[in-house]
């Protein structure tokens, strides 16, 4: 047959094909009239039709010959030499390319390599060129829990390739399900790995491809990270948005372990690594993903890395409350058991601390996670030591805003907190935006850092180990890190990002000097100075830069700043701060529109509520909180995402009752005050297990029973302190070492007794009093909050006694009731000398003029019983003489024995 | 300017120059698409963990997605790859059934039958090498024919697909499908002759 003629049948059959059967002779009659080797032909492959199977040439089966017989093809690279390297065997395929087994060949011990082949579409020469450039970096990296670059270069065919050391082990999360490890020992092995990113975090190296495929566990349990810093000589920063059809599918290969902003193409920080280690122990854990998928594509996937709010892993791990035999719960249950659990123990094991640690480091707003992987690390530790863990302090900002100043206390600098603040300040120094700054600054930078830490930490060590209030170490301390802070400083000139990363460090300074109550190491004017220069640094390097980061830090600095102010008492200063703020977080407002800003916004209207309030601004006070409630009221409804808002929320409408009581409008105070409560009780409901939720809840409570007590509604006063009792019981019992609960435990109890005091109930408040000192007098440097506390428990006391003194009609027992309250009373003008600053009682005794009051009453009968005493002078004076004779005798003795 | 070697221009930029007429930029872009191929076709058998698992028919659709990378690929160079790729699908399974035929038996009309017959419908197996040789035919009585052909089994393409890549209607595109696989059918049934 000629191509011509087969044009001509194909043409005839191609026509009689698409009609019906029945039609086909009579179109072949027509068509091949003249030419009857021509419908012979036609008519053959007609006939054939017939037989031809519909499955013939059809595209499953194709597919499934190529998927079974192009695996059997011989690889063509086994056994080539890339450059000193012999190809041994294929060991792996990954999203870049595949791994082969190696030696080097001028290598007497062949010792075997790991020689990755990328693909891609990767230009060479980039890829090879990046990798010198990489190089020097990556072989600073010497961590036993990192496998080793060792080389690169491009093959025949133009591939690029890289050499690490071979590592032979299994993805972590196969290690963990194989050998059955239960919870603990999985947060051992993970904890290894956090060490080995944090020391390449150290050396400048983010990994931004952090998966279990990338942490192999030897056999004899070593987990080993591979391909630090591949991502970037690839530059796979320069990532693909949602938006382009071919790069989803393209980088859909592990969205799992991706973070937001790697998937949103925006910058990659250290907190990149952060999340990814969160994705992995999240895995780990509960042998699941945070979201619930309906399709399990790397689109749903990525989708929901961006929008879902995640599950959290206690949650995960129970089988959804059907019934026992699905093969949901046999997935559960099978999960539980490779963890040497059930669901139900497992679920209890993660709730609480690993839920909230693990979650940190999920948060979607790369600043709101972990601010480095050595603080995750170290909440990893603290749960396995039964420590508190310290993701809980994501709340500081306000928490130290203490919005009842009546109940708020300070946390006492004990050595460890000393101790995550110079960690803190290491790492505020290199942490942020690590991959943009030059890199030969960056070094030099890191090394004066480490100086200074190394100086910290090991100078200052010993003497700060032992000693709760070592005054004298911090001292020392401080000054160091001050001296090598300001050697950075001069550095610093010109570029926005180190004096951004310095701005912060002297905040850190500022904190651990005197933010937070921490006068009583006597140092807040050198917090202030800190914070100062921070603001200064960022003020100049607002108006250079303009950037983001630097105005949210700015409006961090007005707030510390105007916070330490109103509380050491400087309120025309503390005020100035808030006012230089507010344009400013309207500006974020206007320009980002992002609640977060709005939150802020609000915050310093808050703030400066509570400065006018100080003042006794009463009026003034009280549109500032309208202000910031109205601005929070449209963003925190009660599906607000991010509970915090609903709980600022809260504090507005207790500052608004604040405002109003100081005002005299009791009725309309309580109304707000019990606003702010319901808040708070929803959110606790919704998040039992969030401890800061809690003391704000019994916060409001006392806040309320305070009014009641001013409307002499005593009973009802006394069941919401009651109420506010119970919930500080419980959280210090939770967390032995809150001392915020204890604090505001004590002050309760001293209002309950004050109570039951006014009801008559003298006795069972005396016991209650004498607890409550004792929990005060336990405290060994007590901030001006707990003395305060201490002092109103005196008074309490005092009062008591006053009142059985008032009920009993027996001389002697009038007299000794008089006394101790005499001595509680003077207890109480002991402590007062020992307060740094006057203002805070303002505050406490608000409600009444207790202390004037008992002064007054004791001076009354002890003028009575002066009285008295008159008609008993000899005996008083005998006695009182032989007294004096008694210890003149022993003192005389005791000189000349 | 610095010349680099043809082989270490991405994907989108040998296709390029290939359609400029540049054979060299072929032959580098032949072993890189094989060995996607070969790697793509490894993982979906291997059945990877995870809900993501490939098509067979969408081995060839895969290397076009992961071997053009990011940059975005001209229309004309995309049917290029694809008319590629096709091409080196045939010629991998006739290599590898010629491969099988010469070790196993000792040469001749080999039946291809897959070890996991379960997952094929009864007619999969298919003489590869009868296959191969009609199809050589055809390529002389129409090369155009031939390469629908190639395209369709051996690329997973559709109709219309195809029918872009070579650059004619689908409803003419379909007629040739239609035709050539009646006549390929009866070439490998009535072996030289036709």
């Amino acid at each position: 047959m000629t191509p011509e003629r087969w044009q001509q049948v194909k043409d005839v059959l191609a026509t009689a094909l698409e009609l019906p059967p029945g039609e086909r002779s009579a179109y072949l009659d027509r068509s091949c009239a003249s030419d009857h080797s021509l419908r012979g032909e036609v008519n053959r492959l007609l006939h054939d039709e017939q037989q031809v199977d519909p499955q013939f040439l059809g595209n499953t089966a194709m597919g499934l010959l190529a998927a079974a017989v192009l695996p059997e093809e011989r690889n063509p690279w086994i056994g080539r030499l890339i450059g000193a390297y012999r190809i041994v065997q294929q060991i792996g395929t990954g999203g870049m390319g595949e791994v082969y087994r190696s030696v080097r060949e001028d290598d007497e011990y062949r010792k075997p390599v790991a020689l990755k082949i990328i693909r891609g579409g990767q230009d060479s020469g980039f890829v090879v060129s990046r990798f010198r450039n990489e190089r020097q970096i990556l072989s600073t990296l010497d961590h036993p829990n990192i496998a080793r670059w060792m080389d690169g270069g491009t093959t025949e065919e133009g591939l690029p390739y890289l050499v690490m050391e071979l590592i032979e082990g299994q993805p972590i999360t196969d290690y963990c399900d194989q050998h059955r490890l239960p919870i603990t020992e999985r947060l051992r092995l993970f904890s290894q790995v956090c060490g080995a990113v944090q020391d390449a975090h150290q050396h400048l190296i983010i990994h931004r491809d952090i998966k279990p495929g990338n942490i192999l566990v030897t056999p004899d349990g070593t987990p080993k990270l591979l391909d630090f810093g591949i991502a970037k000589i690839l530059n796979l920063d320069s990532a693909p948005n949602l938006a382009d059809a071919t790069l989803t599918t393209f980088r859909a290969l592990t969205p799992r372990y991706a973070s937001p902003e790697q998937i949103k193409g925006e910058p990659m920080t250290t907190a990149t690594d952060v999340y990814s280690l969160g994705m992995v122990l999240y895995e780990l854990l509960t042998g699941t993903v945070p979201y619930r998928l309906a399709t399990g594509s790397p689109e749903e996937m990525a989708e929901a890395v961006c929008r879902n709010e995640s599950r959290k892993p206690s949650l995960a791990v129970l089988p959804p409350p059907s019934n026992g035999d699905d093969p949901d719960s046999a997935r559960h249950r099978e999960i539980a058991s490779a963890r040497g659990s059930s669901p139900e123990r497992l679920h209890k094991r993660l709730i609480g601390d690993l839920d909230t640690v693990i979650l940190k480091a999920l948060r979607k707003e790369p600043s709101r996670r972990y601010a480095s992987v050595d603080r995750l690390a170290e909440d990893l530790r603290r749960h396995l030591e039964n420590v508190p863990v310290l993701a809980r302090n994501d709340t500081l900002w306000y928490r130290t805003s203490k919005f009842v100043a009546r109940h708020s206390a300070a946390v006492a600098v004990s050595a460890l907190v000393t101790f995550a603040m110079v960690s803190a300040l290491t790492i505020a120094v290199h942490e942020a935006r690590v991959a943009e700054v030059q890199r030969a600054r960056a070094e030099r930078r890191f090394n004066d850092v480490r100086k200074l830490a190394n100086s910290l930490m090991f100078e200052v060590h010993d003497s700060i180990k032992d000693l709760p209030g070592a005054t004298a170490a911090r001292k020392l301390l401080m000054s160091r890190a001050v001296e090598y802070l300001d050697s950075l400083s001069q550095e610093a000139s010109g570029d926005v990002a180190l004096q951004g990363e310095l701005a912060a460090a002297y905040d850190r300074v500022g904190d651990l000097l005197g933010y937070n109550g921490a006068a009583n190491l006597g140092d807040l004017s050198g917090a202030l100075k800190s914070y100062e220069k921070a603001l200064a640094i960022r003020e100049s390097a607002v108006t250079n830069a303009g950037k983001q980061q630097m105005r949210e830090d700015l409006l961090n600095d007005y707030f510390h700043l105007s916070f330490v102010l109103n509380d050491s008492g400087d309120y025309v200063g503390a005020l100035a701060n808030v006012q230089k703020a507010i344009p400013l977080a309207q500006r974020m407002v206007e320009m980002h529109g992002e609640p977060k800003y709005q939150d802020w916004l609000a915050g310093f209207y808050w703030q400066q509520g509570n400065v006018l309030m100080q003042t006794h601004h009463d009026a003034d006070a009280l549109e500032s909180f309208r202000r910031a409630a109205s601005i929070r009221e449209p963003i925190a409804g009660e599906r607000a995402a991010n509970p915090l808002l609903r709980a600022h929320l809260a504090a507005d409408y207790i500052g608004l009752g604040r405002a109003l009581f100081s005002t005299g409008d009791l009725t309309q105070a309580l109304n707000a005050v019990k606003k702010g409560a319901q808040i708070l009780e929803q959110s606790t409901q919704r998040d039992p297990t969030n401890g800061t939720l809690r003391e704000y809840l019994g916060e409001a409570y006392s806040r309320v029973a305070v009014i009641l007590q001013n409307q002499g509604d005593l009973d009802t006063a006394l069941a919401f302190d009651r109420r506010a009792n119970d919930v500080f019981v419980e959280l210090s019992k939770a967390d032995w070492s809150n001392s915020l609960a204890r604090d505001n435990r004590a002050l309760t109890a001293e209002s309950i007794a004050g109570i039951l005091v006014r009801q008559g109930k003298i006795d069972p408040a005396i016991r209650l009093l004498r607890d409550t000192i004792a929990v005060f007098q336990s405290i060994e440097h007590k901030n001006r909050y707990e003395i305060a506390g201490e002092r109103a428990s005196y008074l309490a006391l005092a009062r008591a006694y006053l009142a059985l003194a008032e009920n009993t009609s027996s001389e002697p027992i009038k007299t000794a009731h008089i006394r101790e309250a005499r001595l509680w009373y003077q207890k109480n003008l002991d402590a007062r000398q020992r307060e740094t600053t006057p203002a805070v009682l303002g505050d406490l005794f608000a409600e009444d003029d207790s202390e004037q009051q008992i002064a007054e009453q004791l001076a009354r009968y002890e003028a009575k019983l002066a009285k008295a005493q008159h008609k008993m002078t000899d005996a008083t004076s005998r006695l009182g003489q032989s007294d004096e004779c008694r210890w003149k005798t022993r003192s005389a003795a005791k000189a000349d024995p | 300017m610095v010349v680099r070697p043809v082989s270490s221009y991405p994907v989108t930029e040998l296709l390029a120059r290939w359609r400029e007429g540049d054979s060299a930029a072929r032959d580098s872009l032949m072993p890189m698409v094989y060995e996607e191929l070969r790697r793509i076709a490894r993982k979906s058998l291997a059945g990877q963990r995870g809900n993501h698992t490939l098509q067979p028919t969408a081995l060839v659709h895969e290397a076009y997605l992961r071997m053009a990378g990011r940059g975005a690929m001209r229309l004309q160079d995309r049917s290029h790859f694809f008319a590629l790729a096709s091409l080196m699908m045939r010629q991998i399974l006739v290599d590898h059934a010629r491969a099988r035929a010469a070790a196993k038996r000792g040469g001749g009309g080999i039946l291809l039958v897959l070890e996991d017959a379960a997952a094929l419908p009864q007619t999969a197996s298919l003489d590869l090498l009868a296959l191969d040789r009609a199809l050589t035919r055809l390529a002389t009585l129409d090369a155009r024919q031939c390469q629908i052909v190639e395209l369709r089994f051996f690329g997973g393409l559709s109709i219309q697909e195809a029918a872009h890549v070579v650059n004619i209607s689908p409803a003419t595109a379909k007629r040739e499908w239609a035709t050539a696989r009646i006549w390929l059918h009866h070439a490998m049934i009535e072996g030289v002759e036709t």
